[in-house]
């Protein structure tokens, strides 16, 4: 009974991510999104997290990320959703005042950068994933058939994707923003879920 | 016995002690009045480490047909695989073409003047500018390292082999050498020039050529037999690039840079440290809890696991990435569990550590199988996770042998 309670609240998390996917789409990370990237040289060493402070105050309610650029780690690179002429002013100003600088208005340019397509990230991990998942699969059919070709089928299909799609709704509806840290954690994930379930076949054999 | 024992577990936990501090601290030799860690260093991937970003705008005016600019985005994806370029984005915004494309740091200049080349391959008879071969032509470029004996001296160098299709072999075959005179009666030189984008690679006179070229192939070299093995290797790099921008076709728009720079990932790799630690913190809290004395002798080798495991990822080069971070934690939190199961279980002898570590092998079998398949894959992500997975877990087995079997085992048949 119990089992089956928790076997529930997982499928409601998994269909809710569904649809908030669907709806609302995924929270993307400012870095993969199209965005505008404005450099300025504070010629100097400084803390990314001083800079976004300052341009935080400048671009409110945006997400901003604060780079260091170049070899001497002195140009801040500031990556953010869209930029007035009146706002570069305003940050110019700040930078200026707060590390004593004579940065003109005209020597700041803003350039576009297109956005990471999802698409083409995880077109990388489709085949090696698939590969991988058809193998264990094979595996586990073979090594564990007195326990049932088609319940192995099914409960490794419904285990590992089970696991993955929870993980991914999780992401959806706690709104948690996808980056490169949330996309590299699939991997681990999915390679838990063949643990585990590789565990439960062992100890029911 | 036991003295012989005991001295055994003493030696494993120094052996234990001092490679952590080689891992974690490093070994310091002053070299020309500078003290230097001889250690090898990690290598990451671009993004925790740096990354170059160039953006480039098409230079036509007039609008294009988004499908061109997802054709041309298609080619430069095909031309970084050709130049061996592995951890790579690129980004394209279809309306205005603008293209965004971020490399690692370590690429090579060459990579980064021919990546948005057009690449308009031509080869042109140079007495009548008519285009004899042209991109359409080629069915593949090769590019190898070769060798050749010269007068009892073996001299290196690149061999780039263009290969013609069908069609290429045809027009070849169809060119009729006719020798022309000058009003004096002299014979005039006719020669062909092979071109890329307009920048003459070779000239070749046209009778040799045709002559050569007849089987389908046409064959450069890069070296003059004098250059060391750095500047091979510089040849080889743009002997690969040479066969990226020819082999893919031109490009359907010309583009230009706009901006570049060299930027520093925003991830902070001492989180993971941190994380990492607090992790271990736990572990040997809670062996030296449950287990003691025991539980402290283990918790030593856990941290020398850690260190030697760190010191293999560095010494057979696998790069490190935010999955090969987690790749570490999964392999650690195994090892982790290996050594609470066995010492929970008070193994007496080599038959129960035998069949421990068979057991172990049953259920990380297919994540073995895994990590072998993406050893193989040149996505940097997952080859990161597969190789540091693989050492992970060769090394789990390796050290139980090695290290926990002694410490372990009660008694010996």
């Amino acid at each position: 009974m119990k089992k089956n309670n928790i076997l529930i609240m997982l499928a409601v998390i998994i269909v809710i991510g569904i649809l908030v996917i669907f709806l609302k789409g995924f929270n993307v990370s400012i870095l993969l999104r199209e965005h505008k990237i404005i450099d300025i040289y504070i010629s100097q060493q400084f803390e990314p997290k001083d800079v976004k402070k300052i341009a935080k105050e400048v671009f409110t309610n945006q997400d901003i990320v604060v780079q260091k650029s170049t070899n001497y780690e002195d140009i801040a690179t500031i990556s953010l959703e869209t930029v007035s002429q009146e706002q570069i002013e305003q940050l110019v100003n700040k930078i200026n005042e707060k590390y004593l600088l004579e940065i003109k208005i005209e020597e700041i340019n803003v350039y576009d950068v297109p956005k990471l397509q999802l698409r083409d990230i995880f077109k990388e991990y489709l085949l090696p994933v698939i590969c991988s998942f058809l193998m264990v699969l094979v595996y586990f059919i073979i090594r564990y058939k007195q326990q049932g070709i088609l319940n192995i089928l099914y409960k490794t299909v419904v285990g590992i994707l089970g696991i993955n799609l929870f993980y991914i709704s999780l992401l959806a509806i706690t709104r948690c923003p996808i980056n490169i840290i949330t996309i590299s954690t699939l991997l681990p994930i999915y390679l838990v879920s063949i643990i585990i379930i590789n565990y439960f076949y062992i100890k029911n054999k | 016995m036991k003295k012989s024992k005991n001295l055994k577990v003493i030696l494993i936990l120094l052996i234990c002690v001092l490679l952590s501090i080689i891992s974690f601290f490093g070994i310091y030799l002053k070299k020309n009045n500078n003290i230097i860690n001889i250690v090898k260093d990690f290598m990451f991937s671009k993004e925790i480490s740096k990354t170059t970003i160039i953006t480039f705008n098409p230079t036509e005016s007039e609008e294009q047909a988004i499908t061109n600019y997802k054709g041309d985005k298609e080619k430069i994806n095909d031309r970084l695989k050709i130049m061996q370029v592995e951890d790579f984005n690129i980004r394209l915004k279809e309306e205005t073409g603008t293209m965004t494309v971020e490399l690692p740091k370590e690429v090579s200049s060459s990579v980064l003047t021919n990546l948005m080349a057009v690449g308009e391959f031509e080869v042109i008879d140079s007495a009548s500018s008519e285009t004899i071969l042209n991109n359409s032509d080629i069915k593949n470029v090769q590019v190898s390292n070769k060798e050749t004996n010269y007068y009892g001296q073996i001299i290196e160098y690149i061999s780039i082999e263009i290969n013609l299709n069908k069609q290429g072999i045809e027009k070849i075959n169809n060119i009729n050498y006719e020798e022309k005179y000058d009003e004096a009666g002299n014979i005039i030189e006719q020669n062909i020039a092979l071109s890329v984008d307009g920048v003459s690679l070779f000239t070749q006179s046209k009778l040799e050529f045709l002559t050569t070229v007849k089987k389908g192939t046409i064959g450069l070299s890069m070296g003059t037999g004098q250059e060391t093995q750095e500047e091979l290797k510089i040849y080889y790099e743009e002997a690969k690039c040479l066969e990226a921008i020819i082999e893919n076709g031109p490009l359907q728009s010309n583009y230009q840079e706009v901006y570049s720079n060299l930027v520093i990932s925003n991830i902070n790799t001492s989180y993971f440290i941190i994380i990492g630690i607090i992790l271990l913190i736990a572990m040997v809290t809670y062996l030296i809890i449950k287990y003691k004395i025991n539980g402290l002798t283990h918790s030593i080798t856990l941290i020398g696991f850690i260190a030697i495991y760190l010191l293999l990822i560095r010494y057979t080069n696998a790069i490190m990435s935010v999955a090969g971070f987690s790749a570490i934690a999964i392999i650690t939190i195994i090892q982790f569990i290996f050594i609470n199961k066995a010492l929970k279980k008070n193994i007496k002898n080599m038959g129960e550590f035998n069949k421990e570590i068979l057991d172990f092998i049953n259920i990380m079998l297919p994540i073995f199988a895994i990590s072998i398949l993406f050893c193989f894959i040149s996505n940097v992500v997952i080859n990161s996770f597969g190789t540091i997975l693989f050492w992970g877990i060769i090394l789990i087995i390796a050290f139980s042998y090695a290290i926990t079997k002694t410490l372990i085992i009660k008694e010996k048949r």
